[in-house]
């Protein structure tokens, strides 16, 4: 039995003792490219001149390799991993400092080439999504800081709208009082105030408008982008709760790997926490929480259309991570009967 | 080089001029000293809590499993010098990109972007090492450690290990895991030395070993 292993330096066959029985070096500008090729599962050039010069036809790799046996780890790979710095020595590297230099710069080559291969356009996607959730926060706290500040000059306007983009719409467009809404201005109780004052407001409710445009557009990236990821998801949840059950996934291949009662709980996590440490109530549903399907449910039949629509979601996301058959169509008729049966009380 | 300056450790840059984390600088004549941030390293929260055994030297060969952004990986490669290396396994591509920079600055520092559960995958770029160090902060990561260790040790060889306790179990007392942990690593190794980090950091002990 003869086995084999490679090295930065190149592919090595030894016996059962560890004894070297044969080797070929890389050629030392083509180490890197080499060594990627013996790493994967098909024979590489370099494997194939070793094998020519073994004897034995029981031959066992250290990797994984296409037509032959494997033993992780073999006795090649010991001996290497005790040897190599000095096979190094004799084989023309100036010292130890070189030749470790060389090993780094052999794995960052191959840690870059990985990192170019593991991208993937989920990622572009979670980035849209948090920027989504993260304008949303900085919208709310900065309308309610404007509606407390134009509300010196004209409160009644603030408890008449109650949607934050429409008062902001209001500020930055209107800005004076005026009768509107079954408001009479005669009546207001606001003060006056400079129109330097108000011009500030105004600068600010312009810069929140500007903002909310923004939101609106990356949505519409989202959504264009998550067609192409997640169709089937998408189709059954809309693209935005879809981009973030992603996003707390990490990746559509994480997701995809999750059971459907990880997808019902996804976003519950502090919830689940409490619940595992103080046995308080386990969670029901996270983000899915934010779907029609479980906001329209009977409230006492909440918790089943969730892990019904986590069921469906699971698959739907296998689906759209392998690219098989559309189904998003057919689970959404599904879960859309399902809702009507349960809100007529069935 | 470590070296203690008051209450801190720090060690000497290789790298004079490079901070790597936002780390404090100490200035010696030519030499610049990295202050080592014990909030920021659970090896230099160790240190600061009396670790008696500290074998990290000069051209040392060290495996480092959980590299992350480099905050500790860096202050080692200060320690190891140019003719030591620490082959750093990561396997999240976000902390790789903060890592590949680093090692372009530091050649002593091989990045390596892969699952530590998997020693097979990277194994063709490895030694026998001196040192094992693990902190990937995962319920299995003794034997991930052991997996590793099996392979690329040296025998009578080194390990560190940061466990926290809430990745493995966040019902359980944290003693109690630090126990089961102790047990399930003495079959490998010979514990000698277990450090809690509280309140550097919360619910995470550092076993140091050696190789039985
Ligand atoms: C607590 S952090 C490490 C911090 C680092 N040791 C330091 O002190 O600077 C844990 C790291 O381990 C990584 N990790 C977790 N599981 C891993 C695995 N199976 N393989 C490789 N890396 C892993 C995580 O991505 C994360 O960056």
């Amino acid at each position: 039995m003869i086995y084999v292993s490679f090295c930065p330096l190149g592919v090595f066959a030894a016996d059962a003792s560890g004894k070297e029985v044969a080797r070929v070096l890389f050629e030392h500008g083509n180490a890197a490219k080499n060594l990627r090729s013996c790493m994967s599962i098909a024979v590489s050039d370099s494997e194939k001149k070793l094998i020519s010069q073994i004897k034995s036809d029981k031959i066992v790799f250290e990797q994984k390799k296409e037509g032959y046996e494997h033993e992780f780890p073999n006795p090649a790979g010991e001996y290497l991993r005790r040897n190599t710095e000095s096979i190094a020595a004799k084989t023309g590297f100036a010292s130890k400092e070189k030749f470790l230099e060389f090993v780094s710069s052999i794995a960052l080559q191959r840690s870059s080439e990985k990192m170019i291969e593991s991208f993937s356009s989920d990622k572009l996607v979670i980035q849209a999504v948090n920027a989504v959730d993260e304008l949303d926060k900085v919208l709310n706290t900065l309308s309610i800081r404007l509606r407390e500040w134009y509300g010196f000059y004209f409160p009644e306007l603030g408890q008449k709208i109650q949607d934050n983009e429409q008062f902001v719409n209001y500020v930055a467009e209107e800005l004076y009082r005026k009768d509107a809404k079954g408001i009479q201005v005669c009546e207001s109780i606001g003060s006056d105030v400079d129109k330097k004052d108000l011009e500030e407001m105004q600068r600010l409710a312009k810069s929140l408008q500007a903002m909310y445009s923004e939101r609106k557009s990356i949505e519409g990236y989202i959504d264009a982008r998550m067609k192409e990821i997640m169709p089937n998801t998408t189709a059954i949840i809309g693209s935005v709760i879809a981009a973030r059950l992603l996003s707390i996934a990490g990746s559509l291949e994480k997701l995809a790997k999750f059971p459907s009662s990880t997808i019902q709980i996804l976003g519950a996590e502090t919830a689940l926490f409490r619940h595992l440490v103080s046995g308080g109530r386990s969670p029901k549903y996270g983000i899915l929480f934010q779907t029609n399907y479980v906001q329209q449910a009977p409230f006492e039949r909440k918790g089943k259309m969730a892990r019904l629509l986590a069921s469906k979601l699971s698959m739907a996301i296998k689906i759209d991570f392998y690219k098989g058959n559309p189904v998003g169509a057919e689970y959404k008729k599904a879960l859309d009967a399902e809702l009507a049966k349960m809100k007529k009380g069935r | 080089m470590l070296q203690k300056f008051g209450r801190d450790y720090a060690t000497k840059s290789l790298v004079p001029g490079k901070r790597v984390y936002g780390e404090r600088i100490i200035r010696k004549g030519k030499e610049e000293w990295r202050v080592w941030d014990p909030t920021s390293s659970k090896l230099g929260a160790a240190l600061v809590k009396g670790l008696k055994n500290f074998p990290i030297k000069k051209g040392m060969k060290i495996l480092y499993l959980g590299a992350s952004t480099g905050t500790t990986v860096s202050h080692i490669s200060d320690i190891v010098e140019h003719d030591g290396i620490i082959y750093a396994v990561e396997f999240s591509s976000r902390s790789m990109r903060d890592l590949i920079p680093l090692a372009k600055q530091r050649k002593n520092i091989a990045p390596i972007l892969d699952d530590a559960r998997l020693p097979e995958n990277y194994a063709a770029l490895i030694e026998k090492a001196d040192l094992v160090y693990c902190d990937v902060a995962q319920p299995d990561q003794s034997e991930i450690i052991m997996r590793n260790a099996k392979v690329f040790l040296k025998p009578q060889g080194w390990m560190m290990i940061a466990i926290k306790a809430r990745s493995i179990n966040v019902a359980k007392n944290p003693k109690q895991i630090y126990s089961e942990e102790r047990q399930k690593l003495s079959k490998m190794f010979n514990i000698l030395e277990q450090i809690d980090l509280q309140p550097l950091e919360k619910d995470h002990a550092f076993f140091v070993g050696k190789m039985k």
